[in-house]
């Protein structure tokens, strides 16, 4: 079994969205990839997620909880941090702008984008 | 492979690198958990278990860039030294900055040794000037130890020479071994040693006390992959504290990992 290869944004996209999967309270991994499948970004796997965690822990944002699992050795939970926080609120507005306008590059739309089009074709 | 023996692989792999016991645990539990709730194959989920430990190395401990911004704590020009008839180095200079690990590279006979020998003053240039700021730690390409001494007594021989108690030095000696992935407490006589471990101690000979410049002639000769990582580790740990380091190696990775390289010996005369 094979995972399916992840769209080459997610890179980008992933730590925001770990943060954003967050705001609505702890998970441990495994839950935060199911998550973020079942939300239609993609199978992620192990591999890029748990260096993403650790990245966002070793910035500060999110604190690790270990906590006793049934019957097995634990699970390491995450949370977001006051600074969690404020970066996502923060990710969330630079995403929005960012989103809007690659939008308009793909489609076309270049009355959207800055100075500059092609075909002599400048918005101002 | 199996999950089993990933494991295995990604724990050895962490180790080797010396990340500590309990990170280790943590890590390894959590991709189990990982594996387990989502049945799935390590080796399709995180590759190729030391390139991952590798990066979770990176993430644990970043590795400090060393740049060459200090002041020059070693300065020799003009070197020449000649034998039998034969120059070996000619016209010579090599500037060492704080936060500088200079590299010293050339094909066998163009004078490597010969130069760190004359900068440690061991066997000095014919002619030429050498300036140092400050003290000096040198490992040899080979001896410069004392076969029938464990390495903790040379840990507190050189450490005392550079005013260490042998309690500080035998932690210092320690934690540099351990830094390099060796755990040196309880080894036997460093005749006893293999050579790549024997290379550890000559450079923790030279590293113990921090000396103000270290020179190193072929420092990783014997290290295996994890041991040549770490040593480039610590090695750049050392230097961004305000020293400077010469390296001579016909490694190739020495050139990655150092901040200035300096080749000798095209203009050598016979």
């Amino acid at each position: 079994m094979t995972t399916t290869e992840p769209a080459p944004w997610l890179r980008g996209v992933l730590e925001p969205c770990l943060l954003g999967l967050l705001a609505d309270g702890e998970a441990y991994g495994y839950e935060l990839s199911t998550r973020l499948e079942e939300a239609g970004i993609g199978t992620v796997p192990g591999g890029s997620l748990y260096p993403a965690l650790l990245r966002l822990e070793k910035r500060g944002l999110l604190t690790p909880q270990w906590r006793a699992g049934d019957g097995g050795p634990g699970r390491k939970y995450y949370a977001l941090t006051a600074e969690g926080r404020r970066s996502l609120a923060h990710q969330r507005v630079a995403w929005a702008e960012f989103a809007s306008a690659v939008t308009a590059v793909l489609t076309g739309d270049r009355r959207a984008v800055t100075p500059g089009g092609v075909d002599g074709e400048v918005a101002r | 492979m199996r999950n089993e023996s990933w494991i295995r692989s990604f724990d050895d792999a962490l180790h080797a690198q010396g990340l500590a016991a309990p990170d280790r645990a943590e890590l390894v539990v959590e991709i189990e958990g990982f594996l387990d709730e989502g049945a799935t194959m390590a080796l399709d989920h995180f590759g190729a278990p030391d390139v991952y430990a590798a990066s979770i190395i990176e993430l644990h401990h970043p590795t400090r860039r060393p740049s060459p911004d200090g002041p020059a704590l070693l300065a020799a020009t003009g070197l020449h030294k000649g034998f039998r008839g034969r120059t070996v180095l000619d016209d010579v200079a090599v500037q060492a900055r704080a936060g500088e690990i200079v590299a010293v590279i050339g094909a066998n006979g163009s004078g490597k040794s010969t130069l760190l020998r004359a900068l440690a003053d061991i066997d000095p240039a014919d002619r030429g000037s050498i300036a140092i700021a400050g003290s000096i730690g040198y490992a040899p390409q080979s001896g410069g130890l004392d076969e029938r001494l464990t390495p903790v007594e040379h840990f507190e021989l050189f450490g005392g020479t550079r005013g260490l108690s042998r309690a500080a030095a035998r932690a210092e000696g320690l934690r540099l071994a351990h830094d390099l992935a060796w755990e040196a407490d309880g080894a036997p006589l460093a005749g006893e040693l293999s050579g790549g471990t024997r290379r550890k101690l000559a450079v923790i000979t030279a590293l113990i006390g921090g000396p103000d410049v270290v020179l190193l002639d072929e420092p990783c000769q014997g290290f295996d992959g994890a041991s040549n990582r770490c040593f480039w580790d610590v090695l750049s740990d050392w230097v961004v504290d305000g020293r400077a380091a010469v390296v001579a190696s016909h490694l190739p990775d020495v050139v990655h990992r150092a901040t200035t390289v300096l080749e000798i010996g095209e203009v050598a005369v016979r």
